[in-house]
């Protein structure tokens, strides 16, 4: 059930109508797919660039109230991700009360 | 700055507040201008151990899950959509300022021509991002189903107005492997986004799989993310 909102809505320069949109990809992280099961499944993916390195980076929540962290390693064209373990914050791991 | 907004399961609005210096604060909830944790009508009572409903609340059936922020009448300061597990949106308006919030004390349901928005199978968790490129924020969602919806915001800045819900990507395939599935399962969470650099919004899937539930046996999850890709550039071809 975690989701995360983003605070700041970037707008298109161009108006592109609906486009096509391709069958779903699963996503991983290296040779493992990127997968919340451990904490009772519910991912919510969000996408921004947490180091400031010019890439986002994926952080993906989970019904357990933890966000896995992925940073981003490919490139801002094709991203790629390795598993960074759980988002801290104040040097502890962020965890919302979730039932 | 970066901010972090959440729901939750157990009913409340969270917020990881970014620092100047980098990373984040641990997570507070956010609160109403009366002091109370903002939330629809329902939440789950630690002291109690029971599901109860929130004193004056208009929407006492919902249980709000999901968050999303958006300045919502252009006024400057983040507004925060609120969705519940029984599949509605509601808005929350902030009448204090950017710097110094101020959340009114209840809840609109959010209409989509002349409807309640509503999402099958409940699990409404809402995203807003200007999808058809003309300026305005729309809607989405996932839900209880699966799939991805999409509400076009057909009125003007600051007083957003929406269209009938169109559906982006199907329901979750019925009978698929959890753990080699073809698609998004059920309860999908969406983040629309630019994934790939190309200028154009894609959509990234959160979902969840899980084998039948069988009293004393082993119940098998798997939440998975998902890329559906807008108008992916060709794959290169050559050997």
């Amino acid at each position: 059930m975690l989701q995360i909102g983003i605070a700041v809505i970037a707008g298109l320069a161009a108006a592109v109508g609906d486009g096509v949109l391709a069958p779903p990809v699963r996503l991983a992280a290296g040779e493992t797919w990127i997968d919340t099961g451990e904490e009772i499944a519910h991912a919510g993916p969000s996408f921004h660039d947490l180091d400031g390195d010019g890439r986002r980076d994926l952080l993906v929540g989970n019904f357990a109230g933890t966000l896995a962290h992925y940073r981003n390693v490919g490139t801002a064209a094709a991203p790629k991700f390795e598993a960074k373990g759980f988002l801290a914050a104040e040097g502890a791991p962020i965890k919302i009360k979730n039932w | 700055m970066l901010d972090l907004f959440t729901g939750c399961f157990e009913g409340g609005a969270y917020v990881c507040a970014g620092r100047k210096e980098g990373g984040f604060l641990q997570p507070r909830a956010l609160l109403d201008r009366g002091g109370r944790i903002l939330r629809l009508g329902q939440y789950w009572d630690d002291q109690k151990n029971e599901w109860t409903g929130v004193a004056d609340s208009k929407h006492k059936e919902a249980l709000g899950i999901g968050v999303a922020a958006v300045d919502w009448d252009a006024d400057g300061d983040l507004d925060l959509l609120l969705g519940s597990n029984e599949g509605g949106l509601y808005l929350r308006k902030n009448a204090g300022s950017a710097a110094q919030p101020s959340f009114e004390l209840d809840s609109a349901q959010l209409m989509a021509k002349g409807a309640p928005i509503h999402v099958p199978g409940g699990h409404l968790i809402p995203a807003v991002a200007d999808w058809d490129g003309d300026g305005q924020f729309d809607l989405f969602s996932g839900s209880g189903a699966g799939g991805v919806w999409w509400w076009r915001n057909v009125g003007t800045k600051g007083a957003p107005k929406f269209a009938k819900e169109r559906r982006l990507v199907a329901d979750a395939i019925q009978g698929d492997s959890i753990t080699e599935p073809k698609g998004p399962g059920q309860r999908t969470q969406v983040c629309p986004t630019d994934f790939d650099g190309d200028g154009d919004l894609d959509l990234l899937i959160g979902d969840y799989h899980s084998s039948p539930y069988v009293e004393g046996k082993p119940w098998e999850h798997h939440g998975y993310v998902w890329l559906v890709a807008r108008n992916p550039a060709p794959a290169a071809s050559g050997n």
